[in-house]
């Protein structure tokens, strides 16, 4: 026990899974510390739920291990502190909200009371209901009480917030900030780069079963080219931009400039200097979606 | 909705026995909840009573009142056809679903939740056949001794374990959306042509030949022995084919249950 106390949550080292001839993952490794939020992005097919499956226990590696607090993702050791939130589960449309929350809770030593789970979950009003009788947003919010019901440590969400509005998804990323204040660890996957961005610690790009990036919002930012500069000048040629300083990518259509800078300033000075025609000057952070383009497209 | 208080509970932790109980009163009222399982299960034995047994009530079969003849074979229809097709519909269309892989990723002990569905479905199969008695003793004027109306529900539970099997067998082989209609083209046959649903002594020659190697002929001889109607082979006899059968049924069950494992959770 003492061991696996000092064990991190999640030590994920040189995964690989092959489903026949396809490889899904490639050795894929990183480990997930107490009280971090880790949000794994990818585009559909990368590898993220199959990451999420393998580190759940629910498929085998063809090599490499996964250890929850140095334990096999299987024992039941490691179960108990797992809470799981999948994509599409279904659940048994003849059972209340209150009995399957309750049945579940039995199997989990460090439970929360059922009605704080309820409560949690924004689920008081629909408590006596049959789980077939949920909207879809409302099975949602379910799967959120099922996954923290049993107090777990460490807590799994993949693609949580695809079927959720606007408004519900804040909601939902405020949930997920308690919980971090809580020092849960949690890795979600998602292909919302502005969900990454608003709640994560890091995060960790995958592409055709890699990982490509694996830092904090800014940092894979700043990877990118950290600044953009947008113009417009008639007296510039692609060229000439290409080689002010800092300057790491040229796009140019329209007339328009599109420029990634490691550092503005001295490219934006530069920029006066070579061209008096400028206008409709802009300089602004990239933002993690074009981090993201920019990474999966190489 | 966001509550910042939200804090551990002591720990507490459930006895087995408490999660165990709770996994089966949660499956229990789970099934008698889906009326697409229950109505059926529930009228189709009485139905049968009441279209076949009443008129036929002062003839005997097998040396026995036909009444109270086709009574047991009804109820060896209901304890044969709520565990096969309950079993085979229900694991099949919960493997298409997410659902099971949730299950599987939380800590819920797979054994206890096997379990609590065999104890939901002896109950329905209890309600139906108790059903059965009522409007066989009310309107069927059936009069058995106390210890043999235990002797057969006794054996029509017996009959559960190769049904419960075989439905195992067509849940991890068949789809979701396959499964019902394959198990009514496996179910049909078999007790029409096995002495269940017809008495083998009216059934075409072809037909009775066939029916003595059906698990189904085997079932009801267990039950009709209790009521002194059974065939010339002994009871032991009859118990050995159906653990027979049994054993072949669930052997068939684990390959299908192992295939299934590779594809989904390999």
């Amino acid at each position: 026990m003492a061991q696996s106390e000092l064990a991190p949550p999640i030590v994920v080292r040189d995964l690989v899974k092959k489903f026949g001839s396809v490889d899904a993952l490639s050795g894929i490794s990183f480990e997930v510390a107490s009280g971090e939020v880790v949000a794994m992005l990818g585009p559909n097919g990368a590898g993220k739920t199959t990451s999420i499956s393998l580190m759940l226990g629910l498929r085998h590696p063809t090599s490499g291990t996964v250890r929850i607090y140095g334990r096999d993702p299987q024992e039941l050791a490691s179960r108990v502190r797992m809470g799981v939130m999948l994509q599409e589960s279904g659940a048994p449309p003849t059972l209340k909200v209150r009995e399957i929350l309750t049945w579940y809770s039995h199997f989990y030593p460090q439970a929360i009371s059922v009605e704080e789970a309820i409560r949690y979950a924004g689920l008081t009003e629909k408590a006596e209901a049959l789980i077939g009788t949920l909207s879809g947003g409302q099975k949602q919010r379910l799967f959120f009480a099922l996954a923290v019901v049993g107090n777990p440590d460490v807590i799994f969400l993949d693609e949580p917030t695809v079927a959720m509005d606007v408004e519900a998804r804040h909601a939902f990323w405020d949930e997920m900030r308690v919980l971090k204040a809580q020092h849960k660890s949690i890795i979600l996957t998602t292909h919302y780069i502005e969900e990454a961005d608003a709640i994560a610690d890091r995060v960790i790009v995958i592409n055709r079963g890699k990982i490509i990036a694996d830092g904090t919002p800014s940092a894979i930012k700043k990877n990118v080219g950290g600044t953009h500069v947008r113009f417009r000048a008639t007296d510039l040629t692609e060229a000439a931009a290409q080689r002010l300083p800092g300057v790491t990518k040229v796009t140019f259509t329209n007339g328009a400039f599109d420029l990634y800078t490691t550092t503005a300033e001295p490219t934006v000075r530069a920029l006066f200097a070579q061209s008096s025609e400028l206008t409709d000057l802009e300089v602004v952070g990239a933002g993690l979606e074009e981090a993201f383009l920019e990474l999966t497209h190489n | 909705m966001v509550t910042e208080t939200t804090t551990a509970s002591a720990t507490r932790t459930n006895s087995p026995s408490a999660q165990l109980g709770y996994t089966i009163y949660a499956e229990v009222i789970r099934t008698l909840r889906i009326p697409a399982l229950l109505i059926p299960s529930l009228i189709f034995p009485s139905l049968f009573f009441i279209l076949f047994g009443i008129p036929n009530k002062q003839y005997n079969i097998a040396s026995a009142n036909a009444a109270t003849f086709l009574m047991v074979s009804y109820g060896c229809y209901a304890a044969m056809s709520t565990s096969f097709l309950s079993f085979g519909i229900g694991t099949a269309s919960e493997r298409g679903m997410g659902w099971n892989r949730l299950l599987r990723a939380s800590p819920i002990n797979p054994l206890y939740l096997f379990f609590a569905k065999l104890v939901s479905i002896v109950t329905v199969i209890l309600l139906s056949v108790l059903l059965l008695y009522v409007v066989s003793i009310l309107l069927g004027k059936v009069t058995l001794p106390l210890d043999q109306w235990f002797g057969v529900t006794g054996m029509l539970l017996v009959g559960v374990i190769p049904f419960v099997a075989l439905g195992l067998v067509l849940g991890y082989s068949a789809g979701p959306n396959s499964a019902p209609a394959i198990g009514n083209l496996i179910f049909i046959p078999l007790s029409f042509f096995s002495g269940i649903l017809i008495p083998v002594q009216f059934l075409p020659d072809f037909a009775r030949g066939f029916a003595k190697y059906t698990p189904s002929y085997h079932v009801g001889q267990l039950a009709w022995h209790v009521i002194g109607a059974g065939d010339s082979t002994s009871l032991f006899v009859h118990l050995l084919w159906v653990a027979g059968y049994t054993l072949v049924f669930v052997w068939l069950a684990l390959i299908a249950y192992r295939r299934e494992e590779r594809r989904t959770f390999g």
